[in-house]
């Protein structure tokens, strides 16, 4: 399912590598894409730990792949530590479930109907908790910011994208296919957390001055209103996840395609150093507009469709509150996207230099560009798309999705 | 078959013109103009002939055009008009034509200018011809996010708003005793995040009519048809979708965004926003609260007649006491929109026809006094009323010109303002006279505040900042203004058609709304709920 998308990103990603890194960039490039398009399709405990395990190794070496730079070796540790410390509790949880039930594989473990002791709990809680991590889900995303922002910035627009899809396809069909008998326990977490991010990213987030921690914030933000469409628990929940995906994988590709753009002429990642860049470099300063607005959810743009999708799959379960709390951090989220256009489009150029687009760049941009729009105008083939996706994906559990509530 | 077609061109035209606008250089400017004139000229015209071609007779919905949009979601890209559509298409299209050529004299990014104009107005058009809840909201949302860019690159300071920085640094500047003095910035921000955050109101609002009303679409005539809501969730509903709405209207207490946008936006998109992005507000709430929850709509909208009250006094008030043009009128659209809500508020068929077109009538007169202070603006550098004066004297047409637009906007005989609003006030007299008897000490108060500016901008000693001002030259700044005023006079003595289309419209919404309930609409009635 994910590996759809997942192999579009991986052909965008890898043209929005440029030049000046070794050939072992690429290879750890592809490894990690491999990997996560494994992980994306894991179907025992077992493989979902080794796979994640993998693609995180190779995030391991590209997080801090600048050596010389000492912000990009600190988020590289960070991001280790964390990370290994996120691999434990889900081998942790594991191990518990596999204590408790016996079983590794998600369909036999559907099965069986069990009762929910509190090993199982546990073990459940810690492998979401891990999954979470991965994500980058509120109460769990202390790693995010410093590594987005020590990162090399293709690598951060990698990192901010790939494992997360990767990550939502295991926990749509861990617990769609696999725990749909537990749901209204597990609701409460997706709840909680997207909560929790929506507010937490948002408000964090106007704060920010450097543009790669107000998308890191903001993708946090992002996470949790995927959340909301994992919380409906329903057949149309896991479209509107799936679709909200694609909307952000596009938005969010094509704003940090423009950080780099700029960065790689300016050496600045400042908010403030994006004045007038309008007058710079009218296309970058556009595109931004889209893809900030998109995030944002404006009409006619992605992010709105795909915004509108998982309030429509969660107003259908009654989920008041978390539609009310998603619809306020719109309007805060709004405000710091219009700082940032405030600073491109009102105020006045210090170094009035025009910026030079490479021609790889370009074309991701221009890519993502067309995603935003298209997706926005005309989203009906790519819903339909997420609808098969979904039913692929119902192959894989054939009986547990008769359980699901619709 | 053609015809059918119509809703498409005046509705995209002037989105093909913002794509078009965006592969021509910026170093040509007069081709950037004339492909803006062309765009919305397109819409112009177009909307005039939906306007003769609309068959009041048969009245409903015409021109309907319906492809599905979304199959998940039950959404329909379903456009038509009624006839409440139909004169703010007109409207719409109108003001976006005269204020290609208002800002002909923008020279800053001038490409940009033109593409979000055209995006904006292109907007308000599609709110207008959407029958579909989501794209109302949709083109709504998508009206109001241009005004960002348009208020902060093309707009201004308030006037005093420089010179306020004290040694200490901006704290004096943005401090809140120095109301009215906002930078353009602030008013940007202000405007986009209060609309938004009306809009998400009115969208929780749809949402939550798509799920009570089961029946997974959000087209408004199934809806309207079909649905039924009742008790605390249509309370709800309504409430929400009307507070939404009346954000942007701007109903008081929630129309602080509104003046403050006025005066920073440059002219023509001051135009737009008074003329019809405020009638959004009043449109979506007979399109949600009054079509599809009729009989919520009898017993809540005395709220309407209440607050109304807010809207003409305060609104009046602050503008006899505003010394910025800009605010003058800003403030006295928020306090004219209050005869609107009062029109709407009383529930009775002269007076919804009176609002509506009261609406229309109304984007006439405060487009033609944006105009014209956008150009005295633009000449003298000023916007304060004492610091000006004389300016008849060099510019003797848009001093005529302005005296026609203040006519207009007090309702003189002969302009359509005068049709509207003899209609709303006998309209409403049965059911709220002590309102009425406000809305028309409101007229006088009108009359007072653009009097006064009149005063202070055209007659007396000729100022300072006037010697170099000169008058409208050529039929390019000519024009606007000419259509404008023709159009208003024109229908002021000619309303017939007009009329029709909008009775047309109006009368199928209210005999649902009072059917389901009989009110006493009769004289003698409560005076206040």
């Amino acid at each position: 399912m994910s590996a759809g998308i997942l192999v579009i990103l991986s052909s965008i990603d890898f043209v929005g590598r440029f030049r000046f890194f070794k050939a072992e960039y690429y290879f750890l490039v592809m490894m990690t894409v491999l990997a996560m398009m494994f992980m994306a399709s894991a179907n025992d405990l077992l493989s979902v730990f080794v796979t994640l395990e993998f693609a995180s190794f190779g995030f391991y070496v590209l997080v801090p792949y600048l050596r010389e730079d000492l912000r990009s070796s600190e988020a590289g540790l960070k991001f280790f530590i964390l990370g290994v410390f996120a691999a434990a509790m889900l081998v942790f949880g594991i191990s518990l479930v596999y204590g408790e039930t016996g079983q590794l594989i998600f369909s036999e473990m559907a099965e069986a109907p069990i009762d929910l002791t509190p090993g199982l709990a546990v073990g459940w809680t810690l492998i979401i908790a891990a999954l979470g991590f991965k994500i980058g889900a509120a109460p769990l995303h202390s790693w995010i910011p410093d590594t987005y922002h020590g990162a090399p910035t293709p690598v951060t627009a990698f990192l901010s994208i790939a494992p997360k899809g990767a990550a939502f396809a295991i926990l749509l069909r861990m617990l769609f296919s696999t725990l749909p008998g537990f749901k209204p326990e597990w609701v409460w977490l997706m709840i909680g957390t997207a909560i929790l991010s929506m507010l937490y990213g948002n408000i964090v987030a106007i704060a920010q001055r450097n543009i790669k921690r107000l998308l890191a914030y903001s993708g946090i933000a992002q996470i949790g209103t995927i959340l909301i469409g994992m919380a409906a628990g329903t057949r149309q929940g896991a479209d509107s996840v799936l679709f909200y995906l694609l909307t952000y994988l596009f938005a969010n590709l094509g704003a940090f395609a423009v950080v780099i753009a700029f960065s790689q002429s300016t050496n600045s990642d400042e908010i403030e150093d994006y004045s007038g860049l309008n007058r710079r470099s009218p296309f970058l300063a556009f595109s931004m507009l889209v893809f900030l607005l998109s995030l944002a959810g404006v009409p006619p743009l992605a992010g709105f469709i795909g915004k509108l999708y998982v309030f429509v799959a969660a107003i259908h379960e009654g989920l008041y509150t978390l539609i009310t709390v998603g619809l306020i951090s719109i309007i805060i989220s709004m405000y710091y996207y219009l700082i940032v256009v405030k600073n491109m489009y009102i105020n006045e150029p210090t170094d009035p230099a025009p910026i030079f687009v490479p021609g790889p760049l370009k074309a991701v941009i221009f890519i993502s560009l067309a995603g935003t729009v298209i997706l926005g105008v005309w989203p009906q083939p790519f819903m339909a798309f997420a609808v098969a996706a979904t039913g692929i994906f119902s192959h894989l559990g054939p009986t547990s999705l008769v359980s699901l509530p619709f | 078959m053609t015809e059918s077609y119509l809703l498409s061109m005046i509705l995209f035209a002037p989105f093909a013109g913002a794509v078009v606008l965006l592969f021509i250089s910026n170093r040509r400017p007069l081709l950037v103009r004339q492909v803006a004139v062309l765009f919305a000229g397109i819409s112009f015209v177009a909307s005039f002939i939906l306007l003769f071609a609309f068959d009041w007779q048969k009245g409903g919905y015409q021109f309907q055009q319906n492809y599905l949009w979304s199959e998940q979601l039950g959404i329909q890209f379903h456009l038509g008009v009624d006839g409440i559509g139909v004169p703010m298409v007109l409207a719409s299209s109108i003001l976006l034509f005269t204020g290609v050529f208002i800002s002909w004299h923008i020279k800053d990014r001038t490409k940009e200018f033109y593409a979000f104009l055209l995006v904006l107005a292109g907007a308000t058009i599609g709110v207008y011809v959407s029958l579909d809840l989501v794209f109302l909201y949709f083109f709504y949302e998508m009206s109001v996010i241009p005004m960002y860019p348009l208020l902060g690159i093309w707009g201004s300071h308030t006037k005093g708003y420089l010179e306020m920085t004290s040694a200490e640094g901006r704290d004096l500047r943005d401090s809140p005793g120095f109301i009215f003095n906002y930078s353009k910035e602030y008013a940007a921000m202000k405007l986009t995040l209060f609309l938004s955050a009306g809009a998400v109101l009115a969208l929780m609002g749809i949402l939550l009519i798509y799920k009570f009303s089961g029946l997974q679409t959000f087209d408004i005539p199934v809806l309207a048809e079909k649905a039924h809501f009742d008790g605390t969730v249509a309370t709800i509903i309504w409430l929400l979708c009307f507070f939404g709405f009346a954000t942007i209207a701007p109903l008081w207490p929630l129309h602080s965004w509104s003046p403050v946008g006025h005066a920073a936006a440059p002219a023509a998109t001051s135009m737009l926003h008074a003329g019809v992005l405020m009638k959004l507000g009043h449109f979506s709430i007979i399109r949600t609260d009054f079509q599809i929850l009729p009989e919520t709509t009898n017993t809540l909208m005395p709220i309407a007649a209440i607050l109304c009250i807010g809207s003409i006094l305060y609104g009046g008030y602050v503008a006899y006491y505003a010394r910025d043009t800009k605010y003058v009128i800003g403030y006295s659209s928020s306090s004219h929109m209050g005869y609107v809500f009062l029109g709407m508020a009383a529930l009775d068929y002269i007076s919804l026809t009176g609002a509506v077109l009261y609406m229309f009538a109304h984007s006439l007169a405060t487009g033609m006094l944006f105009a014209m202070a956008g150009w005295v603006y633009d000449q003298t550098h000023s916007r304060d009323i004492p610091s000006l004066g004389g300016l008849a004297a060099k510019m003797p047409f848009v001093a005529g010109a302005f005296l026609i637009a203040c006519m207009a906007s007090i309702g003189m005989p002969g302009t359509v303002n005068f049709v509207a609003e003899v209609m709303i006030v006998l309209g409403s007299w049965g059911r709220y006279p002590v309102q009425t008897i406000i809305a028309v000490l409101g007229i006088v108060l009108t009359m007072a505040y653009l009097f006064r500016m009149m005063r202070g901008l055209f007659y007396g000693p000729l100022s300072e900042l006037g010697h170099h001002a000169h008058d409208t030259r050529g039929w390019v700044d000519r024009l606007p203004l000419a259509i404008m005023m023709g159009i208003s006079i024109i229908f002021g003595i000619f309303p017939g058609q007009l009329l029709h289309v909008i009775r047309s419209g109006v009368d199928p919404i209210l005999a649902r709304i009072i059917d389901v309930a009989p009110i006493a609409t009769q004289v003698g009635g409560s005076v206040l709920p």
